[in-house]
């Protein structure tokens, strides 16, 4: 029993203890601060709502940039160009052709009627002797075949070319009529049996007389 | 059998929303389910309440009603409120949640300087005298608190709160009623025998 009251004791006061343990109040007006700032809480959500897709808003716009964007970069129109290809591969077979059959290339040019296409066309070149690359890719075949009727479509065929400015190559004009007089005239002093006249260099150049060159040895300077 | 959806001991932010459901039949009988669905209802209801689970752990006013705050906001944005049925239990267990939270992410702070702000707050004490014995008997009391296993201090802790029931409680921590009781068997026992012991040194708490 005088134990129990010690143990009563402290049971006593451990009960009181414990029930002023969390007997703090809080300071007055908290429930009004609450509902303040929960309603502060819901204005705001209400006038900010457009923030929560304001992200997905710029990700779609983007989207939306980027797929119009690739779509007019494959869309780009294929640029034909009526191109000769065959000068390439053209040139070396037309000097294989012209040492083979160097006076026929010649002749044919010479008679060719007047507009024809010159040597530049792939199409004039059509000498006798195995085709060339040039001709698979001429759509008319045949030596008659002017540039008159051909027209402003050149006897190669179009060729779809990549846009590249450096793989574009000029059209080929074609000879004037004064051009075509001065070719004539050069094939035929180069036909002709006379050799040309090369004036010897005497009658050139002047003769330009060179005094000789004279060095006096040097005088001895007598030291002040 | 109240039954929750999730452990206690596993207790995260998300589980302190956990609708709390409960067999109607068998329903803890004295309870008053109320379906509220009017925030501002439950606030000017339950806010001291809460305060109180909430000062039972953080010791400090000003604290305890920012977790108030914190509360009624998480409350808020769950949107759950119209499906709770033990409301009070509910709004406990956020509220505790919330007090854990902000004691680990909180500097520690004196145990005195809680209990004076503690004591400055209350104003129906009889002189200034029993308000010292007072101070010094809350700071001794807490002190021995927090040298118990936590398994043993948090229903100690929140069976100081008034209003609080042993099912409540449970509920509040995830465990079952039985076991809330052996447990605040066990740590007022380890109490008093820290307390003999420490009487043994002094003539006694807050006794000149």
């Amino acid at each position: 029993m005088v134990q129990d009251d010690p143990e009563r004791k402290l049971d006593a006061w451990l009960d009181e203890a414990l029930s002023r343990y969390s007997a703090a109040e809080p300071r007055a007006g908290l429930e009004r601060r609450v509902l303040e700032r929960l309603q502060t809480e819901k204005r705001g959500l209400s006038r900010h709502w457009w923030k929560a897709w304001a992200p997905a808003l710029a990700a779609a716009a983007a989207l939306i940039v980027v797929t119009v964007v690739v779509q007019n970069r494959d869309v780009s129109p294929a640029k034909t160009v009526p191109t000769e290809i065959a000068p390439a591969p053209a040139a070396p077979a037309k000097a294989a052709e012209e040492e083979r059959h160097p006076e026929a290339t010649a002749m044919s040019e010479i008679h060719a009627k007047p507009g024809t296409s010159s040597p530049r066309n792939s199409t004039a070149v059509q000498a006798p002797g195995p085709e060339t690359a040039v001709s698979a890719l001429t759509a008319p075949k045949g030596p008659g075949s002017t540039k008159a009727e051909n027209g402003g479509a050149r006897s190669v065929s179009s060729v779809v070319l990549s846009p590249h400015p450096g793989s574009v190559f000029p059209e080929p004009t074609p000879l004037s009529q004064q051009e075509q007089l001065a070719m004539a005239a050069v094939l035929s002093g180069l036909l002709s049996s006379e050799q040309p006249r090369i004036p010897p260099e005497d009658e050139l150049l002047p003769q330009v007389m060179i005094q000789e060159i004279s060095i006096r040895p040097l005088q001895e300077i007598e030291p002040i | 059998m109240f039954r929750e959806t999730m452990e206690a001991q596993a207790f995260t932010e998300d589980e302190a929303f956990a609708v709390a459901e409960v067999d109607a039949p068998t329903a803890e009988t004295g309870e008053m389910k109320t379906a509220a669905t009017d925030i501002e209802s439950v606030v000017r209801e339950h806010a001291r309440f809460v305060f109180k689970v909430a000062y039972s752990m953080l010791r400090n006013v000003e604290d305890a009603e920012d977790a108030v705050q914190e509360t009624f906001l998480r409350v808020h944005r769950s949107g759950d409120l119209p499906n709770v049925r033990e409301l009070k239990s509910w709004l406990a267990r956020i509220a505790w949640r919330v007090a854990v939270n902000r004691i680990h992410r909180r500097p520690k702070v004196e145990v005195e300087v809680l209990t004076k702000t503690s004591f400055e707050a209350r104003a129906e004490e009889a002189s200034a005298e029993q308000l010292l014995i007072r101070q010094e008997e809350a700071v001794l009391l807490h002190r021995l608190i927090a040298t118990l296993p936590e398994e043993l201090r948090h229903p100690l802790v929140l069976s100081t709160v008034d209003g609080m029931s042993s099912g409540e409680i449970g509920k509040v921590l995830g465990i079952p009623e039985a076991s809330v009781r052996t447990r605040l068997f066990r740590a007022r026992q380890m109490l008093k025998e820290k307390v003999s012991a420490w009487m043994g040194g002094s003539d006694g708490p807050g006794r000149s």
